[in-house]
């Protein structure tokens, strides 16, 4: 009996002394923020986890991941845990239809500009975002077994004269609040437009690429929408509008 | 103490004797390897060496290497059918990066050891080796400039060093990988001739260097010729490691066709024409192996030594011959709306709806849609170019002397007009499944409900091209139908293409040809085999457009498209992930007959086109084609240290 206890005294003492090395803490610094509109009001973003905006890189032998892509979320708020080092905080390697404020591009398909940041204990950073086009007085709702949304688009006064033009405007149906392209529970349509204005898109309720047929069995009477806009030349990243929530889906044609 | 003393001494000596004796002790001779001076005594030798390099070589779509198919089924050909079709996805920018230095490093081993060790062999079949080797070579860095963009050229071995930074090479211009590969052909030519009557397939030869070149040539100069849309797109370097200057583009069209010219020079090389049934004759191209002057380099299978899966794997269901097997690879209505009317040459959707298209899903068991019908299942394919028949299998068509059975189920007609679609609930109930004592589903489908359905049409069609005719074939990987990497019919429409865009270009004539004409002639002559002389364009029809859709259909299932649509820089436009496109989602035609007793439609047919599922994501069925602007370079692999290298565009 005195045995065992000996040796269960060993085994736990074993347990408590054991390699504390081969462990290492997580990720505990916050890098925070958000993107915002010259006004300071929220700028809204894709959400799409595919649509990395924001990435941080250390540098050193061996750093060849590429580095550590930040997810920006619909109303354009990031949060990151990372380790306490030094970063270079930069955009991916994309066109945007908007500039951001002292992150400027290098040229087509060449990157842009980095900014080091030193994190030692959490951090918040905002960046101030220039769309090249304003999204305003979005509505959905719902007529003749379609979701119908309207959206103004103007030019934004403060984006560069040189800005490209629009190409087509998005709708997005969804039965949860996330909704982006990313998503599976989203259903999207596109229409053709050419210049600034206002622009609809209708996207069914029923049949191909509709509503009801973005899971079997959907027989949710709510959804949420939004739109898009995409300028020319800048594919896969549009400009977003806020998201809406609409009732009374019809639930048979 | 004397012996002592002795003992002392004589292990002293033995010592001494250990440490100055013979110092060569660690050199023998490896009994279990040959020296490079062995085997580079004799041709067997050489050939086994050589072997192993053309093993090697990188096709993602060979016959034996991709036993499910998926890679044939990645962009918007077909779509797969195999349990595993979910694999058959989206890919991103590390697809097909290749970068194979172990095969450069090995082919220039071989070559000097062929300059060191090969003393016995004459010199004329020397120089046969030599330059077998170097075509190799190009053909390496040619796959590796189409994916991946400028790699840096390495044309000797590298010895130990033992700070590896200084063999740090940073990336060459994608033009200068270009000029490498065109200069190595024009220096080995005609050292490639080979000793035997006929002229070899499988092996370098003058006509497959010729081909080379004309495929290199041909991409070097779109490249060139695209350059502001490639900017447009952020795809030109300014190291020029991808994207070449526009100024080049005429000097690698017109050696485009120069390889072209050469290639005709040597006499030798034909389109296929042996068949009165141009349809037949366009699927027996792809089979027939004795006398087919039209193959240029191929890797070859017997079906014993070497298996060859793809019959296997695309024969139709009620001819499979293994579980688990067959009508994996399933054509879409995007590829064969492409193929033109024979009579007017015009490019015109399969007519399945009278009053505009529509797009239904597979699901849907009622219509009220407005069907044109058919009387026969085959009517609504009649009248288009012939390779369709050469290369798909259709409801109403026969597949080694036995009807194919493509009928996804009955249309019953209702009283108001519409109609209740009624087919077989599981793969098992097929044979029997009948409604009003009228079988319902076909045998080779298409079908799609219950838990399993895979191993039968999903698309409503079934492959045609390069499934082997051979009895025993669709067994265990023994079919020997041949791989083929270039032929005749490719280099005729890359002078066609070069031809156009020298016209495009303003450059009115090459060797006192108008280059219009000549286009036209070069594009004609594969036309002409194709159709007929009725098939053959005139100069007001033959635009940008026709080159696109010629090599859609005449090379479809050669893994060209890809490449194509990449260096026309086109592809992130046709392949962009939206759910509205039309050549993004890929669609299937479903053939229903009707049944409508006492009726005047009934017995005849309908069609249906339909999304198609098996493309995707189990979650996400039916997912568009996904290009974007990261993927016309795939990702250059960063090595840890090498400050030289450079990522590529959008990267």
């Amino acid at each position: 009996m005195k045995q065992i206890n000996y040796i269960v005294f060993i085994v736990s003492v074993m347990f408590l002394i054991s390699c504390e090395y081969d462990n290492y803490d997580g990720p505990s610094v916050k890098f925070t923020g958000s993107l915002i509109t010259a006004s300071g009001d929220p700028f809204f973003y894709d959400g799409n986890p595919g649509r990395g905006l924001i990435k941080v890189i250390q540098k050193g032998f061996g750093k060849t991941d590429g580095g550590t892509n930040v997810r920006v979320d619909e109303r354009g708020n990031y949060a990151q845990l990372l380790f306490p080092g030094e970063y270079w905080l930069t955009l991916e390697n994309n066109p945007y239809p908007f500039e951001v404020e002292n992150i400027n591009s290098l040229g087509a398909g060449l990157g842009y500009d980095s900014i080091k940041i030193d994190l030692k204990s959490d951090l918040k950073m905002d960046f101030k975002v220039t769309p090249y086009y304003l999204l305003t007085d979005f509505t959905a709702k719902v007529e003749n077994n379609n979701i119908v949304l309207n959206c103004n688009v103007t030019k934004n006064p403060d984006a560069p004269a040189t800005a490209p033009k629009v190409t087509f405007g998005r709708g997005y149906v969804s039965t949860t609040s996330i909704v982006n392209g990313g998503t599976l529970l989203t259903r999207t349509k596109r229409a053709v437009i050419t210049d600034s204005g206002s622009f609809e898109v209708v996207i069914p309720i029923f049949g191909v690429n509709s509503f009801r047929e973005i899971y079997t069995n959907n027989f949710k009477e709510s959804a949420y929408c939004r739109v898009s806009v995409e300028l020319e030349g800048i594919p896969s990243y549009y400009l977003f509008s806020n998201i809406t929530k609409i009732e009374n889906v019809p639930l048979t044609p | 103490m004397k012996l002592n003393n002795i003992i002392t001494t004589i292990i002293f000596s033995a010592i001494i004797l250990t440490l100055a004796s013979c110092d060569d002790w660690l050199t023998q001779k490896d009994l279990t390897g040959m020296s490079p001076s062995d085997a580079y005594s004799n041709d067997q030798g050489i050939t086994s060496i050589v072997a192993n390099l053309y093993s090697r070589l990188r096709y993602e779509q060979d016959f034996a290497l991709d036993n499910e198919s998926y890679d044939l089924t990645r962009w918007d050909e077909a779509v797969n059918n195999s349990q595993y079709w979910a694999f058959a996805s989206n890919v991103g920018k590390d697809y097909r990066s290749y970068y194979d230095y172990g095969l450069i490093r090995d082919i220039n081993l071989h070559l000097e050891e062929l300059e060191k060790n090969a003393k016995s062999i004459p010199a004329d079949k020397l120089k046969y080796y030599k330059a077998e080797a170097r075509y190799l070579r190009a053909f390496v860095y040619f796959t590796m400039v189409t994916r991946i963009g400028g790699v840096p050229l390495i044309t000797e071995t590298m010895g130990y060093v033992d700070d590896p930074l200084l063999l740090a090479k940073k990336r060459n211009k994608e033009s200068e990988v270009y000029d490498f590969i065109v200069n190595e052909i024009d220096d080995i030519k005609n050292d490639l001739t080979v000793y035997s009557s006929t002229i070899t397939q499988t092996r370098a030869s003058k006509g497959s260097a010729l081909a080379l070149k004309s495929r290199a040539m041909l991409y070097a100069g779109s490249l060139a010729f695209n350059y502001d849309k490639s900017a447009a797109k952020g795809l030109n370097l300014p190291s020029g490691a991808t994207g070449i200057e526009k100024s080049k583009a005429n000097a690698y069209l017109e050696k485009c066709l120069e390889a072209c010219q050469e290639l005709d020079d040597m006499q030798h090389y034909a389109l296929y024409q042996k068949d009165a049934d141009l349809s037949l004759n366009y699927s027996k191209l792809f089979l027939n192996k004795t006398d087919n002057r039209e193959i240029i380099f191929c890797k070859a299978y017997d079906g014993v030594n070497m298996f060859n899966y793809f019959t296997q794997r695309a024969i139709a269901r009620s001819q499979t011959g293994v579980a688990k097997s067959g009508a994996q690879i399933n054509p879409t209505l995007n590829l064969v709306n492409s193929y033109e009317l024979l009579a007017t040459r015009e490019i015109k959707p399969m007519q399945a709806y009278a009053g505009g298209d529509a797009i239904e899903l597979m699901t849907a068991k009622t219509s009220d849609k407005n069907y044109i019908i058919y009387d026969k299942p085959e009517d609504i394919f009649a009248g288009r170019d012939p390779r369709l028949a050469g290369t798909v299998l259709h409801a109403g068509s026969t597949f080694k002397n036995k009807p194919i059975d493509l009928q996804a189920g009955l249309a019953v007609l209702e009283d108001d007009g519409t109609y209740t679609f009624k087919s077989a609930q599981s793969i098992e109930a097929i044979s029997t499944a009948n409604y009003e004592g009228i079988k319902m589903t076909g045998e080779d489908g298409p079908f799609r409900a219950g838990s399993s359905f895979w191993y039968i049409s999903h698309s409503g069609f079934l492959l045609r091209k390069y499934v082997d005719t051979s009895t025993g074939s669709e067994t265990k990987g023994n079919s020997s139908v041949p791989y083929i990497v270039f032929r005749y019919a490719e280099v005729l429409l890359n002078a066609a293409e070069a031809a156009l865009l020298l016209d495009m270009n303003g450059v009115g004539s090459y060797n006192g040809k108008d280059t219009k004409t000549l286009s036209l002639d070069y594009i004609n002559k594969v036309r002409k085999r194709a159709g007929g002389d009725m098939f053959k364009l005139n100069a007001s029809e033959l635009t940008f457009d026709r080159i696109i859709n010629e090599r859609k259909v005449e090379l479809s299932f050669e893994d060209h498209r890809y490449y194509d649509l990449k260096r026309w820089r086109i592809a992130d436009e046709i392949w962009e992930p939206n759910r509205d496109s039309e050549t993004a989602v890929l669609y299937g035609l479903w053939p229903y007959k009707i049944y409508a007793p006492g009726k005047p439609v009934d017995g005849k047919w309908l069609y249906r086109k339909v999304k198609l599922e098996h493309r995707g994501s189990a979650t996400d069925m039916g997912m568009p084609i996904s290009f974007d602007r990261t993927m016309y370079y795939s990702t250059y692999p960063m090595n840890a240290g090498n400050l030289l290298v450079e990522m590529n565009p959008n990267h």
